[in-house]
């Protein structure tokens, strides 16, 4: 009875730190436009969007366990749907993201079908998905309608709706709202039933078949869960920079630059994708200013973290930390 | 009343016959050995019960329903569930998430699936460990969390592969206990095994295979004295016969 | 007409296949002795190509002369990746090993542009300068010069395989680690060896290419993924298989080249990948891998 009586205690005073730690990062997140110069602000932005991107991928890579080296896919459809939308046709990004989900969505499901049906896992799975967005890519570049070459240069006409600002609070406050909006849906996700089957499917995809899960059905769900969020994300890129390209829509580096934090910080947990990118873009970002006439350098630097990762913390910064807590855990009686 | 119904059911790779025309009836609350020498395509008769694999011919009923062709979460859903012969637990997900899996096949919503979760840990008795992650527990542990995880799918027919392989002696009595404790709850098994003892003493009926054939069916004591089962297992690998 | 276009195409194609099945031949022989998918693959032949740039550049020795030297290079490149950065995660989840090569590929592409930027460079041999005549048809002389070094290395590596000790060592190694290990074969200098081996190839395929294809950091992606579909197309670990992909992805793409706009050739590339992925993942002649 007292273990219980004590671990309550210890319970409610944890929660409340913890309770007090999340109010401290909020007010900091909350503050942080007002208090930071142009330039640090600019660096709190691609940290939150690349965070944002990095967990949108997370649902189908860390959680079920798919790996996509195409996500550049779904990005470009976002960023292509809602430019094309609003250049051509005037219509307000705020639709237009939406609309760019949902075709990136629909290609995710198509994409995923197909690769499910025939049942493509591990390596052959990350080839189809960058085979896919090569080909996106290539029919950007060749297609005159939506600009080729050229690509989609934004009509510059700043509002609210036009999702155009001259400053970045506004930008900032739209990719940390998505952001946490994310992270509030993985979260939710973890403990629902889409969410349990996912990781049972990433951990043993017969035994969950054997329990009653129907993995096709539910890698497909996470596929176009995973895609039409990241399309979100290429709306944001295309609002924010006002032009893109097939390279810049479609590109592996976009593939590559959505998993890189998601590695780093710690794939299938909620915070990995935020700590990765907590990492990575200050220092892209940094390296990129001090050698700014030396190109490359940041993702030389970030090639080799990846492969130090990779050898010595496997699980991430987060999925290391969490380890160790557990191992720490079985000291205690 | 036949539960299970097995007609004529054959299975081949490539040029290797793995099953061989296999007829079997397995009553409701029966307990059913499966035994032979390695090879002779016990697995890959688990493997065509729960639609892991298509039979080439023959039919496979459940509860007087043919279930060839379907997917093994269907089957699942309509009662029959397996473990198995290598253990595959959700390796990284603590007991209790692994156990919920099994739960939500049938519970409406998370919480009733967290209910029946919980009285799944408690009979096989690893509720105390259910924060554990799967990979941290012991082989016997971790056969106990397989049986867990098929009884929260709330199963009629349970198909259980080589459960109680690796275990010390101590081990698999407490093994016989839980299954004789699950048998009484009116769960019917079908036993693959390798330990003599155990399923010889449990079963009401043992079945034996050899190169996919039947070549012998009947009580644990008559076949233990046919001939044709003696042969085949002095010609086969030796394996734990008594 | 069109007749001797097509022949033309399918001439070239050969051509251009040879070179893609030399550069395939290295990622299958490192994922049959390894099971592991090298996304630097690409990254390496750009190191070759740079190698062979340079080589010319500061020293005039052209790049078949200096064949030799890349190859040693690009074998010791390899070698020390497989040994430092492979070796330790061969018991990985397959994804990390993905990872750790697409980590690799990342360093390399941006050390190359860091340390000679993004301009496209190109090597030019006046004394190869030109076509060959045979008939109706020409015939590209350094393009068909980098189809008979990549046939007479296939061959040489063929013999290797199949006629030497260390080859059959090597082929012993690809049909079962464990087993080789159990009669005594020291696994780790054979991965070592064989990523070395597998290198050596695309980094040769890349000094072959430079008299003309531009040289720059990126240029590796264009030929990583050719290497994949082919390597898919042809069967993971099959010698043949990326033989026959090479020239199968070679023609298809040459004709794909007449018939098609711009850049569509490559969508005739990808969509051979995916069909093939779809309805024949192991390729032509590949076994059941997983």
């Amino acid at each position: 009875m007292n273990d219980v009586v004590t671990a309550e205690v210890k319970f409610t005073r944890r929660s409340r730190g913890m309770l007090l730690l999340a109010g401290l990062a909020l007010s900091a997140v909350i503050a942080f436009p007002f208090l930071a110069s142009p330039y640090a602000l600019r660096v709190g932005i691609l940290i939150a969007y690349y965070a944002y991107l990095g967990q949108a991928w997370n649902i189908l890579g860390g959680y079920a366990g798919q790996f996509s080296f195409g996500h550049a896919a779904f990005f470009g459809i976002g960023a292509y749907t809602s430019s094309l939308l609003f250049a051509k046709l005037g219509v307000t990004p705020w639709i237009g993201m939406f609309a760019g989900a949902l075709g990136a969505a629909a290609m995710g499901t198509f994409i995923g079908f197909l690769c499910f049906r025939y049942g493509l896992r591990g390596p052959y799975f990350s080839l189809a998905t960058l085979a896919f967005a090569e080909i996106l890519r290539v029919i950007a570049l060749n297609w005159r309608a939506v600009g080729g070459a050229m690509g989609v240069l934004l009509p510059l006409r700043e509002s609210f709706w036009t999702m155009q600002f001259p400053e970045g609070p506004p930008y900032y406050a739209i990719i940390v709202t998505m952001l946490g909006g994310i992270m509030l849906l993985t979260s939710f996700l973890e403990q629902s039933r889409i969410g349990t089957y996912l990781v049972a499917i990433r951990e043993s995809e017969d035994a969950a078949e054997a329990l009653g899960v129907d993995t096709r059905r539910y890698k497909i769900v996470a596929m176009a869960l995973s895609s039409g969020l990241t399309a979100l994300g290429g709306t944001f890129y295309a609002q924010y920079f006002s032009y893109i390209d097939p390279n810049l829509a479609f590109g592996i580096d976009v593939s590559v630059a959505v998993l890189l934090p998601v590695i780093i910080g710690g794939v299938g947990s909620l915070f990995g994708p935020l700590a990765g990118s907590l990492i990575l873009t200050p220092l892209g970002e940094v390296t990129r200013r001090l050698l700014g006439g030396y190109r490359g350098v940041h993702l030389m630097l970030f090639g080799a973290i990846l492969v130090a990762v990779i050898l010595y913390l496997p699980h991430g910064l987060v999925g290391t930390f969490q380890e160790k807590r557990r191992m720490g855990r079985r000291w205690l009686p | 009343m036949t539960i299970l119904a097995l007609d004529g059911v054959s299975k081949s790779f490539g040029g290797l016959m793995a099953v061989q025309n296999l007829s079997m009836e397995v009553e409701g609350g029966e307990i059913v050995g499966l035994i032979g020498p390695n090879g002779a395509g016990k697995t890959t008769v688990f493997n065509l019960i729960s639609g892991f694999l298509r039979p080439d011919r023959g039919r496979i009923s459940f509860k007087g329903e043919g279930i060839v062709g379907l997917p093994p979460h269907e089957i699942c859903k309509r009662g029959i569930a397996r473990t198995f012969q290598i253990v595959r637990p959700f390796a990284n997900l603590p007991v209790l998430k692994n156990v919920l899996v099994g739960a939500l096949n049938r519970a409406s919503g998370t919480r009733e699936a967290h209910r029946v979760a919980a009285e799944s840990l408690e009979i096989v008795g690893l509720w105390q460990k259910r924060h554990l992650l799967a990979r941290e527990l012991t082989l016997s542990e971790q056969r106990k969390l397989e049986l867990a995880r098929c009884l929260a799918t709330k199963p009629e027919l349970l198909l259980l592969d080589e459960v109680m392989a690796g275990l010390n002696p101590q081990e698999v009595e407490e093994m016989l206990e839980l299954l004789r404790a699950l048998h009484t709850r009116g769960l019917t098994f079908i036993l693959i095994e390798h330990v003599m003892e155990a399923i010889m003493t449990i079963s009401h009926r043992v079945v034996v295979l050899h190169h996919g054939e039947k070549i012998a069916e009947g009580p644990p004591a008559q076949v233990a004295e046919d001939p044709k089962v003696i042969e085949a297992y002095l010609l086969g690998a030796p394996q734990g016969v008594g | 007409m069109r007749g001797t276009y097509l022949v033309q195409a399918v001439v070239n194609g050969i051509l251009l296949g040879g070179v893609y099945a030399l550069v395939a031949l290295g990622l299958t022989l490192i994922f049959g002795v390894m099971r592991i998918v090298n996304f630097a693959h690409g990254a390496l032949m750009m190191v070759g190509m740079y190698t062979a740039y340079w080589i010319f550049t500061l020293w005039g020795i052209n790049p078949y002369l200096s064949l030799p030297l890349t190859m040693g290079v690009l074998f010791l490149l390899g070698a020390a990746i497989q040994r430092f950065l492979i070796d330790p995660i061969l018991d990985a989840p397959q994804h990390n090993q993905l990872l750790l090569t697409l980590g690799v590929m990342l360093f390399l592409e941006n050390l190359a542009l860091f340390l000679w930027s993004p301009d496209f460079r190109t090597l030019r041999l006046p004394w190869l300068e030109g076509a060959v005549r045979a008939g109706f048809l020409l015939v590209n002389k350094p393009r068909l010069l980098a189809f008979a070094f990549a046939l007479l290395s296939t061959l040489a590596l063929y013999l290797f395989l199949k006629h030497t000790e260390t080859g059959k060592t090597i082929r012993a190694t690809a049909q079962d680690q464990v087993g080789a290990a159990l009669v005594g074969i020291d696994v780790r200098k054979v991965n070592a060896l064989t990523f070395g081996i597998g290198s050596a190839c695309v980094g040769m395929a890349g000094a072959l290419v430079t008299p003309y294809f531009y040289t720059a950091p990126q240029v590796g992606h264009v030929f990583l993924l050719i290497a994949f579909v082919v390597v898919v197309l042809g069967g993971l670990g099959s010698f043949t298989g990326a033989l026959v992909g090479g020239l199968i992805v070679g023609v298809g793409e040459s004709i794909g080249a007449l018939l098609l706009p711009g850049s569509f050739k490559e969508l005739v590339i990808y969509a051979i990948f995916v069909l093939v992925l779809l309805y024949r993942p192991t390729g032509l002649f590949g076994e059941r891998y997983e």
